[in-house]
């Protein structure tokens, strides 16, 4: 890719479920194209079914576009560099391992230094409020806690990207704050990208430099917005509400 | 109060059965030459647990079953989890796996004294057969069963196939490998008694020794035999307890146990 400020960008893609010989339903993506750039939290939206979950997975490789290009800026080829969380948080954590060793085990096997390691954890915990699970196995701390954790140990080793698809869905308000601000300072202090995939504008616009918003059949972007606000973001804000409107208008009519 | 209600319960009912077990032979239902009052095994129990009788023997089994143990697990695990792992070469010898579990290992007891010989290790090879199926099927399945993603992060970090084995395969499938271990060590000790009782290859061994009191016609000494033959089922269930509950901490389920 000859543009380095872009982290990805996905050309002329289609792809399908199934074995992909049978034509009679029509792609669910079809000619796609999508850039993101280096360095910003950009939000995926649509309602259920519009794909923004399939895309997140051809993204990282977990589906295979019938044609068309995923293509990774240079910095983002290794695998450990783009990492991917869904929705169940176990997935993404070793539950024979207490908090501490969940944050502390990949830098192990990356070969951190000791200090480094221990610092690393350390900050972790704390961003994301787990100090106090430190200890603990993942099966005896609650569910908004094990996603913090698991948000956190993909997290731990600076990977360069991180795609989280609707891991924040079903968390609740505290949470979900934690982890919004956990991920904002990183992407901020560690030129972090993000790809947010949700169904929830609030969510989005708590995060994203930019929102993007998906239609169906085949998809397409029907909306593309940078989100210009200073962080933390005030909902009650008169800035907040105009940057809200047309997003509100394309996710309820498909346009505006 | 529910701890100690559920360690109560187990010595309930033991104490129950002893008392069914005095009021049968009390009431002179049953010839004592087939059921002895519970006094008189007892009395032969504790006469006959000395080191020159019934402790060697008791020592002897359990030794036999502890080496057959441990030879299946340091066979079944890493085995088990290799074939979990490479799932083709597992579809590959998954019928015969199953077909040779299908033999009942008695049956083996002849092919085990050509192949291994008339030694005390033919005796804890016989043991350990069965044992090993157990542990092997158990640990595949766990492998099998084992979380993709989790692997996958564990490949994304760098990790070869032996990291991949040794720090998440068998912890993946360690409730598995446990839950083996426990059917196993009664199937080893069932075969060791089985063994112990038809092959005369030695003189030592609580199988041998409930043959021989029973040929002798010696009915209490031969309850007390079998007796001892089941406590050490129930202390090999007990390490197994034991293992679990300091290896299985992480498990959500052990955990909601322990805290009620």
């Amino acid at each position: 890719m000859s543009d380095p400020a872009l982290a990805v960008r996905i050309r002329n893609l289609e792809f399908a479920y199934g074995n992909g010989h049978d034509s009679e339903a029509a792609p669910l993506f079809r000619e796609f194209s999508l850039g993101v750039a280096a360095s910003t939290v950009v939000a995926v939206m649509g309602s259920s079914g519009s794909g923004k979950s399939t895309l997140a997975k051809i993204m990282v490789g977990i589906l295979a576009p019938r044609f068309g290009q995923v293509e990774w800026g240079e910095r983002f080829r290794l695998p450990r560099e783009v990492i991917y969380t869904d929705q169940a948080p176990i997935n993404s954590v070793f539950p024979w391992q207490r908090v501490r060793q969940n944050l502390e085990w990949p830098l192990r096997k990356l070969h951190w230094a000791a200090g480094d390691r221990t610092e690393r954890v350390d900050y972790l915990l704390g961003l994301f409020g787990l100090t106090h699970r430190a200890d603990a196995f993942p099966a005896h701390i609650s569910g908004g806690e094990l996603q913090r954790l698991a948000v956190a140990r993909c997290l731990s080793w600076k990977p360069r990207c991180m795609i989280l698809d609707e891991s924040l869905s079903a968390l609740d308000r505290n949470t979900k704050e934690t982890i919004i601000a956990g991920l904002r300072t990183l992407a901020t202090n560690e030129s972090m990208t993000v790809v947010l995939i949700t169904h929830n504008l609030t969510d989005a616009l708590a995060l994203a430099d930019r929102c993007v918003i998906l239609g169906q059949r085949p998809v397409r972007v029907l909306g593309d917005h940078p989100v210009s606000l200073p962080f933390p973001r005030d909902e009650n804000s008169c800035a907040y509400r105009t940057a809200q409107e047309p997003l509100i208008e394309i996710l309820r009519h498909g346009h505006l | 109060m529910g701890t100690s209600r559920s360690k109560l319960a187990p010595v309930a009912a033991v104490a129950v059965l002893i008392l069914l077990w005095a009021g049968i032979t009390g009431s002179g239902l049953v010839d004592p030459l087939i059921l002895p009052t519970p006094a008189k095994v007892l009395a032969a129990l504790f006469q006959l647990l000395t080191p020159s009788e019934l402790l060697k023997d008791l020592l002897h089994t359990v030794g036999r079953v502890t080496a057959a143990l441990t030879v299946a697990t340091l066979i079944g695990v890493p085995v088990g989890l290799w074939l979990g792992y490479q799932q083709r070469i597992y579809a590959l010898i998954e019928g015969p796996v199953h077909g040779l579990r299908s033999i009942p290992p008695t049956a083996l007891f002849p092919l085990f004294l050509i192949l291994v010989g008339v030694r005390e290790s033919s005796l804890v090879a016989m043991a350990a057969y069965p044992s090993l199926l157990v542990i092997l099927i158990n640990t595949i399945s766990g492998a099998r069963l084992a979380n993709q993603r989790r692997l996958q992060q564990a490949r994304v970090l760098g990790l070869g196939p032996w990291g991949i084995a040794t720090e998440i395969l068998f912890w993946e499938s360690l409730p598995h490998i446990l839950a083996g271990v426990r059917i196993a060590a009664s199937y080893g000790l069932a075969l060791c008694v089985a063994a112990e009782m038809f092959i005369g290859i030695s003189t030592a061994g609580l199988g041998r020794k409930i043959f021989d009191y029973q040929a002798a016609y010696r009915i209490p000494e031969t309850y007390a035999a079998i007796c001892l033959a089941g406590a050490v089922g129930i202390g090999l269930n007990g390490v197994v307890t034991l293992l679990e509950k300091s290896l299985l901490r992480w498990v959500p389920l052990a955990h909601e146990e322990d805290a009620q």
